[in-house]
């Protein structure tokens, strides 16, 4: 049986949000880890998305870099709205693991999440 | 040109250090240094010293008026004019696409909102030189997401099929 990974990626990303905000305990916020749960649940809530993009596009097998634009700009011809939701998502993930000077908090963890989670139920529902 | 190229160069060096910065203090940044006007004169003044191939003559005036509609151009000039052309977005209609796009997000009532104008920037990938229009709000999720579903129209316009849009909280 082969894992669901985006689902749990994205599930990760939300019990991080949930933990933070104090409504569940799936994950042990130490304070002076707080910043980087926040940075690695933006990152998981980008890639949830963008794993289920590439599936329904059929890129699975492009490993390289490149699929990041390749999926985005796929999906700008078949519903731009989607292809602005991902890459905001990319952006705030690129700021999560390569900024070190711009500090992401809660909100910025909420909104990859809650971005994610309209970007997967959408492609699921044209998928269907 | 070169002259006003390197005001661009250090412009956009200085940009980047003010990454952190909230919206409201880089538009204090750029409007205080990014002078459109000062760099409209340093044009001005290189093509009446000097004959130039390609016709620059619009370069100033189509970023005054994205200026105008209070979206900050961070590109050089000639730059955005390629894109417009590659893409086969006349002028006009990129400035009227533009000015629905500020009333919409306007209309959303949010006080404190930055827009610029910029390449996409990816440390992952080299030469994607598309523009992104980018939105900064200091609201809600909440309010944010509802802001994607009122741009959804213009999203889906021909332009804003070329230009990607992107909004984040400040």
């Amino acid at each position: 049986m082969i894992a669901d990974i985006p689902s749990i990626f994205f599930k990760i990303s939300e019990e991080i949000l949930n933990s933070i905000k104090g409504t569940s305990y799936t994950v042990l916020i130490d304070e002076k880890f707080r910043e980087g749960w926040i940075r690695t649940g933006v990152g998981r809530s980008y890639y949830a998305a963008f794993l289920v993009a590439r599936k329904f596009l059929h890129l699975e097998y492009f490993t390289s870099s490149e699929v990041h634009r390749k999926v985005i700009e796929r999906l700008s011809t078949m519903n731009p709205s989607l292809a602005d939701k991902l890459r905001t998502l990319r952006d705030l993930r690129n700021d999560a693991d390569y900024d070190m000077v711009k500090r992401p908090n809660e909100k910025d963890l909420e909104y990859a999440v809650i971005l994610s989670k309209d970007v997967i139920e959408q492609i699921i529902s044209r998928s269907q | 040109m070169i002259e006003y190229y390197n005001v661009v160069q250090s412009k956009q060096e200085e940009a980047s250090n003010v990454s952190t910065l909230g919206p409201m203090q880089r538009k204090q940044v750029f409007r205080s240094d990014f002078s459109t006007h000062q760099l409209s004169r340093i044009i001005s003044s290189e093509i009446s010293s000097q004959s130039l191939s390609i016709d620059i003559s619009i370069i100033p005036s189509i970023i005054l008026e994205i200026e105008d509609l209070g979206i900050r151009v961070d590109i050089p000039p000639t730059e955005l004019i390629n894109f417009l052309k590659r893409r086969n977005i006349s002028r006009n209609y990129f400035r009227n696409w533009l000015k629905k796009l500020v009333n919409i997000v306007k209309k959303a009532g949010i006080e404190d909102i930055d827009i610029s104008l910029r390449r996409i920037r990816d440390p992952e990938i080299k030469n994607w030189d598309d523009l992104v229009l980018e939105i900064l709000v200091d609201t809600d999720v909440e309010r944010i997401m509802e802001l994607w579903d009122s741009l959804s129209d213009i999203i889906n316009e021909s332009v804003g099929k070329k230009i990607y849009i992107t909004i984040k909280p400040a």
